[in-house]
């Protein structure tokens, strides 16, 4: 039997426990230890050590450490794992902004795996999707629409996702991080960023909305929609190619409130094929089982365990994604383009 | 598990024309009566679940449709051997007049609304399960627009296992045979059954036999015509989408997804993604008015194309049409 990789989770919350799921039905990932500071996580993981120190856990010196801390923790903790040649796994954000996945990188090394929690690439629908748009048989992409954005949440305004201190952005760069994610994925990059953004609504310290344009580095542009002020919980992605479209609507979730996942996928009417274009006729695909977490940790598994590059969310994608919004930000007057250096670091 | 549902819009009279059909009844009485005369036949428990358990929901050329008590699927028994159906599915009279005659009347149609979508289905499960697929086998479609698309898709390996297929190789290996008896050269990371679990006489054993072909993780395909559908429901004895011995299987859904699991397979999607439900009772009923259907299904076949089409879409999302179809993984 192949041997199994030690891994320890930092951090216990949402994400930690999805992740220790996930550990326990992977037949390759051997979980040794959960980091966090809440005296509480010991009692909730009967079974496993608890430590209150990373430095504690990374004496045991596991192949993996899986980073699902706030936003805030998540850099140093990739660093000193890295450092200490141990692969990581981390939840997106890469950290509060752009400097932060830069300072990442730098811990990189060759055979060294490095991977981000962008979930949303191996959902039902939009791998399905992917490979119609990879098949080309609906011919290229010509633009792309993102819609995602929920009804803040259950302590919404005590959130640390909403304490800018901890997590460095809103609902842009808690969710719609998602979203850019996957333009990148379909669309690949992009040259211009214009954004509105607001933080009217909930009144906190990071935007409730956001409204951001992407001009295609390829030809491909995108709009997008993030907002914790959509009383109906929604996750849309219209994908118009040359003979067709696609839609990603709805999303499995734990809560199930984002609907059930389906897939439109629609073939263009002609003015020689029909009366009345502009209403064709759809296929709509649904699914019942949302495999993303396994799927992605499969994938970072298999790289290290065949020593192949990180292809899907690598730090990369990271970096990129962190740039779009870093520049979102620094549109709509969120950010100074001189603070921090950030409008040099998104032209890197 | 995932399902679909298809906006597609064609009819009946598209893939078969009625008088045709008539004429291709006509033929496969007088066939079925000569097959019955020299075969022997041998009684079944339920081909889905295994169940004794049935009634018998109608007849048809003197051969019994049971219905399963627990799976309610319809299934023949007794009925003819798998040996005597592959006889009579190569040479009987009405099987020449579909293959020559009926289905090249309807070509065009059938190759846009039916080939050309199981293909794209085919390719895009391949592509999203198998990455790696090669080898693609087909078993008993022996159609020749099949042929031609199986032909044209980029696998390595493409092969043919039919007992009754007379097309000269064009781009992939014939084997004639019965598949409970074929050695493949290489594993196969697809295998295509479409409409064949419908007249097999024993689907398990197929079944098995697919398994074995297959790589681990390897995909199945399956086309069917449903038992628990819309259609099939309503009409019962007078559905004419349902005979002997092309359909001596007419699954439930909980019946196949029962037979799938018991042979080792993994369901990845099932979908009910049919078009002519609703048509089909219609013009079963203005055919033959006394046809007992309820208030509600008889003002349903008169409404309107509109609310008539909602309902196919909500039969298809709900797994509730006649036309079923479904992905299996080998686990």
């Amino acid at each position: 039997m192949a041997k199994k990789l030690n891994c320890i989770i930092a951090g216990y919350g949402y994400m930690g426990e999805i992740r220790k799921a996930v550990i326990e039905r992977t037949g390759d990932l051997n979980l040794l230890g959960i980091v966090d500071p809440n005296p509480s996580v010991k009692d909730r993981v009967p079974g496993y050590r608890h430590f209150y120190t990373l430095e504690a856990a990374l004496a045991l010196k596991p192949d993996i450490v899986f980073v699902c801390t706030p936003n805030v923790y998540a850099p140093a903790c990739c660093i000193a794992a890295l450092d200490r040649g141990m692969h990581v796994f981390c939840e997106k954000p890469p950290g509060r902004n752009v400097e932060d996945i830069i300072n990442i990188r730098k811990s990189e090394k060759p055979g060294l795996k490095l991977m981000f929690g962008f979930n949303h690439r191996w959902h039902p629908g939009i791998i399905k999707a992917k490979v119609i748009i990879d098949s080309g048989r609906m011919g290229r992409i010509v633009n792309i629409r993102g819609l995602y954005g929920k009804s803040g949440g259950v302590k919404f305004k005590q959130s640390w996702r909403n304490d800018k201190n901890v997590s460095g952005g809103g609902i842009l760069l808690d969710q719609g991080i998602h979203m850019l994610d996957l333009f990148r994925f379909f669309g690949g990059d992009f040259a211009d960023v214009r954004c509105f953004a607001s933080k009217e609504f909930w009144k906190l310290d990071v935007e409730d909305n956001a409204y951001v344009i992407l001009k295609g580095a390829q030809g491909i542009d995108a709009m997008m929609h993030s907002s914790a002020t959509f009383w109906k919980h929604t996750f849309r992605i219209d994908i118009t190619l040359e003979t067709g479209y696609l839609v990603v609507e709805g999303l499995l979730s734990k809560s199930g409130s984002y609907g059930r996942e389906q897939l439109i996928v629609a073939k263009r009417q002609f003015e020689d094929e029909a009366h009345a274009v502009g209403n064709p006729s759809e296929e709509i695909t649904y699914f019942d089982r949302d495999q993303s977490w396994d799927l992605e940790v499969e994938e970072f598994v298999r790289c290290i365990k065949e020593d192949k590059p990180v292809e899907h969310a690598s730090s990369t994608d990271a970096l990129k994604v962190m740039q779009l919004i870093t520049r979102a930000y620094i549109d709509a007057g969120l950010l100074a383009p001189n603070e921090a250096n950030h409008e040099k670091h998104c032209h890197q | 598990m995932k399902n679909i549902v298809i906006n597609e819009q064609y009819s009946q009279a598209d893939i078969k024309p009625s008088k045709m059909i008539e004429q291709y009844i006509a033929m496969l009485s007088s066939d079925v009566d000569r097959l019955l005369a020299n075969c022997s036949l041998e009684n079944i428990s339920c081909p889905a679940c295994g169940s004794n358990e049935n009634k018998i929901a109608f007849k048809r050329f003197s051969l019994s449709y049971h219905e399963c008590a627990s799976c309610a699927s319809l299934y023949i028994s007794p009925r003819p051997s798998d040996e005597a159906i592959a006889s009579f599915m190569k040479a009987a009279p009405s099987k020449v007049f579909w293959r020559e005659q009926l289905s090249e009347v309807s070509q065009q149609s059938r190759k846009a609304k039916i080939i050309k979508p199981r293909l794209e289905w085919v390719l895009d499960s391949a592509a999203e399960y198998v990455s790696n697929a090669s080898h693609w086998v087909d078993v008993n479609t022996g159609q020749e627009r099949y042929l031609e698309a199986m032909a044209s898709s980029a696998f390595k390996s493409k092969t043919l296992i039919s007992p009754y297929c007379n097309t000269p190789s064009t781009g992939f290996e014939i084997i004639n045979g019965s598949i409970n008896q074929v050695v493949l050269k290489t594993p196969a990371q697809m295998i295509t059954l479409f409409e064949v679990l419908d007249h097999t006489s024993h689907p398990g054993v197929v079944l098995t036999a697919v398994n074995k072909m297959l790589d681990k993780g390897g995909l199945c395909f399956i086309t069917t015509i449903l038992a628990s559908g819309f259609d099939v429901k309503e009409l019962g004895e007078h559905a004419k989408n349902i005979y002997p011995p092309d359909r001596m299987n007419v699954f439930s859904a909980k019946g196949l997804q029962t037979l799938a699991a018991a042979h080792g397979f993994e369901c990845l999607e099932f979908s009910t993604p049919g078009i002519l439900d609703v048509d089909i009772v219609a013009a079963a009923i203005n055919e033959n008015p006394s046809i007992k259907v309820s208030a509600f299904i008889k003002d349903l076949i008169l409404s309107s194309p509109d609310v008539r089409a909602n309902f196919q879409d909500f039969l298809q999302a709900n797994m509730l049409s006649s036309y079923g179809r479904m992905l299996l993984r080998k686990v």
